[in-house]
């Protein structure tokens, strides 16, 4: 007790000094503290960004953007890594040896290399793309050069809002009808007569890219740094993804398998309802921390140029100088990021746990 | 109890340091015993090896002069990569004792990021670098391009505002890795490569086929490049700020590398107190007296310095436009060394 409370009080004394030899030496170096610099306007213009962004507004408002572009880049590449991973995963334990062969190549190739490196390299890949004014046109709806991929948008007419209603009763209805379970046929076609009803009635329609000097307008674009960010994020956590699903797989019983197979069930029947299931229960921690580290490992961004949390971070500091505090705020949007996926998952697993699944 | 006494001792090793660092730069420098100069090895003409492995530039002449000012001794100065983005911290930080590497001089740096500017090296201004056969005229002709800049740089912001009060639109690429956004630049990527026209002259020197490329017109904005140092040390600041100006003065009187040690029995009184003949005189400065005349030995007038690194002498071929002695028509005026 007596210990515990003199290392409470150590811990204490500790944080204090380091907080005075801070405050000393910023004030010695005339460097002023304090959070009021990201309220100043940024006065850089940000490439892509999912809300609108100006010049004009704060630098709060450039970390926010950005630290959206690190979500977005995030979660695709957390969605795709996991369905790659499961799917290389599976395919590793395959009886075919070509199958067996090419997954291994692809995890130890993509596993024993720098993640810096193979982004580096997606990204000069795709600037080998046709230049814009070559980009390769899929009958004048998307085009693909060194600028991205430039897709038709749904565009959404606020003016006719009627035909919305109609589809929303439309949608309720589909839900309805999922519910009665049995009747997923008639859920689809409620759904495609509400959105074919949307069309016609001009509340939506695609957004059709047009060619312009310098590139497209209209449409959305998904540009190479987005692309080449993604695909390096995913080959490489793909690859310990697909490690972990093997060993969970391995995991299970073989006593499962057999178990199975003596009801008569076919093999991609077994792994899908009886073997992943319980594969999910072991390997969620250790994916969690493959999730976890696609969040951190998107601030690789900066070594191609795509505006994320931690670039528009860095530029903050470099224009205000305030890097100390800088440097809080981007710690502290991370562990937000990190911790809500960590908190999620673990929820998750905590549940699965729970209900016993495997029993 | 041996476990946290440890663990104190620790702490005091890490508090410490940062704490006794209220000696001046040059005393920690001569304990050192070697300068560390913040420069950058990517810029031709500011900072990038030669085919021996050498770094070669102006900012890295001055660096060299800086050490022969203090040492005598123009090897005595460890090189230290910086980037666009980290620059300022290394030298905040106590990383290295000086910052040259083009750095614009803006009053928010000056004031309030703990540092402080020498004098300004090379007078610049922010260009625009396109493809020829853009064959645009004018920045004002890109609404709509895509433009490659340096994250964290003021060309950055300016170029914000220049498209901002033309109602234009453009969409940024910022790397902070000179060869990846010169390469971005280079396939492609981007219609426009900006910056001070000393970064957009020596990034297309190194192009394929420079000629492919070509400087537009505008100048976007002012661009004062000058070396860097803490604030609080004015007999560093100043030490800096006469290293660039001895060698400024001494173009001013046709003192070169080749004839300093002569110059020595000039008649002009000016020229004598310069390299040395009045002993005492850079007592302040915490030098020795001829730390002049070594500096000029070492590396030459400014006019040396500049067509070596950036002039006829070198790949870049830059003009020297606005850094011409202030008697050509240039803004070089420093004061006299009295």
């Amino acid at each position: 007790m007596v210990v515990q409370a003199g290392a409470a009080v150590l811990m204490v004394a500790v944080a204090a000094l380091l907080a005075a030899t801070l405050a000393a030496n910023l004030a010695r170096l005339n460097l002023s503290g304090g959070f009021g610099f990201l309220l100043r306007p940024a006065g850089m213009a940000i490439g892509e960004s999912v809300i609108a962004f100006e010049p004009s507004d704060s630098f709060a408002w450039a970390i926010l953007a950005a630290a959206l572009n690190t979500l977005r880049v995030a979660l695709a590449a957390i969605v795709l890594a996991t369905v790659l991973g499961t799917a290389v995963g599976v395919a590793r334990l395959s009886p075919n040896p070509l199958l067996r062969g090419i997954t291994s190549v692809y995890v130890e190739l993509f596993r024993n290399t720098p993640l810096l490196l193979q982004i580096l390299f997606w990204s000069a890949l795709v600037l080998k793309l046709p230049r814009v004014r070559e980009a390769v046109s899929f009958g004048d709806w998307a085009f693909l050069s060194q600028r991205g991929l430039q897709v038709p948008a749904l565009a959404f007419d606020a003016n006719t809002a009627w035909p919305l209603a109609l589809a929303a009763a439309l949608a309720c209805a589909a839900a309805v009808a999922v519910l009665a379970r049995r009747m997923r046929v008639v859920a689809a076609v409620f759904l495609l007569v509400g959105l074919a009803g949307l069309f016609w009635a001009g509340t939506l329609g695609m957004q059709q890219p047009v060619r312009r000097p310098f590139g497209f307008a209209g449409g959305l674009t998904l540009t190479p740094e987005f692309c080449a960010l993604l695909a390096g994020l995913v080959a490489y956590t793909g690859a310990f993804i697909a490690e972990i699903v093997r060993g969970g797989i391995l995991a299970v019983p073989r006593g499962q398998w057999e178990a199975a197979r003596s009801l008569g069930l076919h093999d991609a029947r077994i792994l899908r309802m009886i073997v992943l299931p319980q594969t999910l229960r072991v390997i969620l921690p250790a994916i969690t921390s493959q999730y976890v580290g696609i969040i951190k490992n998107s601030s690789l961004a900066i070594a191609i140029g795509f505006p994320d949390l931690f670039w528009a971070v860095s530029t903050a500091i470099n224009v205000t100088g305030h890097a100390i505090e800088g440097v809080a705020v981007m710690m502290a949007a991370y562990l937000v990021l990190t911790l809500a996926t960590a908190t999620t998952m673990n929820r998750w697993h905590a549940g699965l746990l729970r209900r016993g699944v495997s029993r | 109890m041996r476990r946290i006494a440890i663990l104190l001792a620790a702490i005091a090793a890490f508090a410490l340091p940062a704490m006794a660092r209220a000696a001046s730069t040059l005393d920690t420098v001569r304990a050192r015993g070697v300068l560390r100069c913040g420069t950058e090895n990517d810029t031709p003409g500011s900072g990038a090896p030669d085919s021996k492995g050498v770094l070669q530039g102006i900012d890295i002449e001055y660096c060299r002069g800086l050490a022969v000012a203090v040492f005598s001794d123009a090897t005595k100065v460890e090189f230290v990569h910086t980037t666009v983005l980290g620059r300022f911290t290394v030298l905040q930080s106590g990383d290295v004792d000086v910052l040259i590497r083009e750095t614009t001089n803006l009053f928010s740096r000056d004031t309030q990021i703990g540092l402080v500017f020498a004098n300004t090296i090379m007078y610049d201004a922010q260009g625009a670098l396109v493809p020829t056969k853009l064959g645009a005229k004018s920045l004002a002709d890109l609404d709509g391009a895509t433009i490659c800049v340096y994250p964290g740089s003021n060309s950055e912001l300016n170029i914000a505002d220049f498209f901002r009060t033309r109602n234009l639109k453009y969409t940024p690429l910022s790397i902070d890795n000179g060869d990846a956004l010169r390469r971005a630049f280079f396939e492609g990527r981007c219609d426009v490569f900006t910056g001070d026209r000393l970064l957009l002259t020596s990034s297309r020197s190194v192009a394929k086929v420079p000629g492919d490329y070509v400087l537009l017109p505008d100048l976007i904005a002012k661009s004062p490049l000058g070396a860097m140092v803490r604030q609080g040390d004015d007999q560093w600041l100043n030490l800096v700020k006469w290293v660039v100006n001895v060698t400024i003065l001494a173009e001013e009187k046709g003192i070169t590398r080749a004839n300093a040690e002569q110059m020595k029995a000039s008649p002009d009184p000016e020229v004598k107190r310069m390299l040395g003949g009045t002993p005492g005189m850079s007592k302040q400065l915490g030098v020795s007296d001829d730390w002049a005349l070594q500096v000029i030995k070492a590396i030459g007038n400014y006019g040396e310095i500049y067509d070596r690194t950036l002039g006829e002498g070198s790949p870049l071929k830059l003009p020297r436009g606005l850094n011409k002695l202030w008697s050509d028509g240039g803004l070089l005026y420093v004061p006299p060394f009295m």
